[in-house]
């Protein structure tokens, strides 16, 4: 990992340095020094609302999409969300960048979601969202045609009746591959396994969408 | 060719899809962006020291002191028991005066002719003024006499 050692007073953020002040106390930590995120966390923490807009921005939708596919549920997928981001409103004193902050904000979303599992006591099974809730979720289709939005549709059922199919180790591994685009390495970070053990799950995953697809295209 | 292990490779290394995947952009409600975005500021803002005025660690006790010491001081003032002023009578101013008179008066002031005497004698020995002051006197005591004795 490219990590450097790190002085907060020579904070610099690409983006904007002149618009983050830097932070009030000089904390020395083990930074991975290309991570503009790290640095807009800590500018965060000491007070930037402006940094935590920027960091928010980059990451809601991909972090929206993969509670949603985890969760298979709109209003479950919202409550999960929100509690990622209070977590990460709460974590925000005591935050160090050892890790990038996508690797930090998805280890806490895949938490979320088991710590969500262990309340509900159960993992979700099925296909979840219905094709109108599935059509609440998505943005209107731009140029409105019927039948781009019936194949988007169904594109999208066919999708994720694939993905209900997958064992839930496997599924974690491959929304986090998809949604959260960490690499191998992160992936295994964050569900708690080695690097290897994740490539496998991965592998076995990617074979049985592939078949599980290639299967209902056939159908058709 | 390329073999699974490469197709695996290349979907790893995010070149090449293995499978079509819908290309949906789900974004959250915008009530959650609010909701979120109003945590992330208000728990920023507890950060910060707030800025309301505290006055000196002191000023409670003082102020409060010094309140209990005004309200006790008009309270004793109202409560003390006000002594009635003594009517003062010409009489009873006069008396200690005539009383004081009486006492210095030298002892030939005791009958009239030893008065007269020391008022001819004063007159002889050119003290003219005490000699007068004398005749006064005795005239006050003497108001039955309409003539002094030099007339």
């Amino acid at each position: 990992m490219n990590a450097a050692l790190f002085t907060m007073d020579g904070v610099t953020s690409p983006e904007a340095p002149a618009r983050f002040a830097p932070p009030k106390a000089a904390r020395r930590v083990e930074l991975v020094s290309d991570d503009e995120d790290a640095q807009l966390m800590l500018a965060y923490a000491s007070g930037e609302m402006r940094a935590f807009e920027t960091l928010y921005s980059r990451h809601r939708a991909a972090l929206y999409r993969y509670l949603v596919r985890q969760a298979r549920d709109g209003e479950i997928a919202n409550d999960l969300f929100q509690e990622v981001w209070s977590r990460v409103i709460a974590t925000r004193a005591r935050y160090e960048p050892r890790a990038k902050f996508r690797t930090f904000l998805f280890t806490l979303a895949y938490n979320c979601f088991i710590d969500h599992c262990r309340r509900v006591k159960a993992r979700p099974g099925g296909l979840g969202i219905d094709d109108a809730d599935a059509a609440d979720l998505l943005p209107a289709d731009e140029d409105g045609r019927p039948e781009a939005v019936l194949q988007r549709d169904e594109c999208s059922r066919r999708y994720r009746a694939a993905l209900a199919t997958l064992p839930p180790e496997q599924r974690d591994v491959y929304l986090l591959h998809e949604e959260s685009e960490l690499s191998l390495e992160e992936i295994a970070r964050v569900t708690g396994v080695g690097a290897e053990t994740a490539k496998s799950r991965l592998r076995y995953a990617v074979g049985k969408l592939k078949a599980a697809l290639a299967a209902t295209e056939e159908l058709r | 060719m390329s073999g699974p292990e490469e197709e695996f490779d290349d979907f790893l290394s995010r070149r090449k899809p293995l499978f079509r995947r819908p290309v949906d952009d789900l974004q959250p409600p915008e009530e959650v962006d609010r909701v979120v975005l109003r945590r992330a500021r208000e728990a920023i803002q507890l950060d910060r020291p707030q800025r309301a005025f505290r006055g000196a660690n002191w000023g409670a006790p003082l102020a409060i002191a010094a309140t209990l010491l005004a309200v006790f001081t008009v309270v004793l003032h109202f409560m003390q028991p006000k002594q009635a002023i003594p009517e003062v009578t010409v009489q009873q101013v006069a008396q200690p005066v005539e009383e004081t008179g009486t006492a210095a008066a030298p002892a030939w002031r005791g009958d009239s002719q030893s008065w007269l005497a020391q008022i001819e004698k004063l007159r002889a020995e050119g003290r003219n003024a005490e000699a007068d002051a004398e005749l006064a006197a005795y005239k006050r005591e003497h108001r039955a006499l309409a003539v002094g004795p030099d007339r």
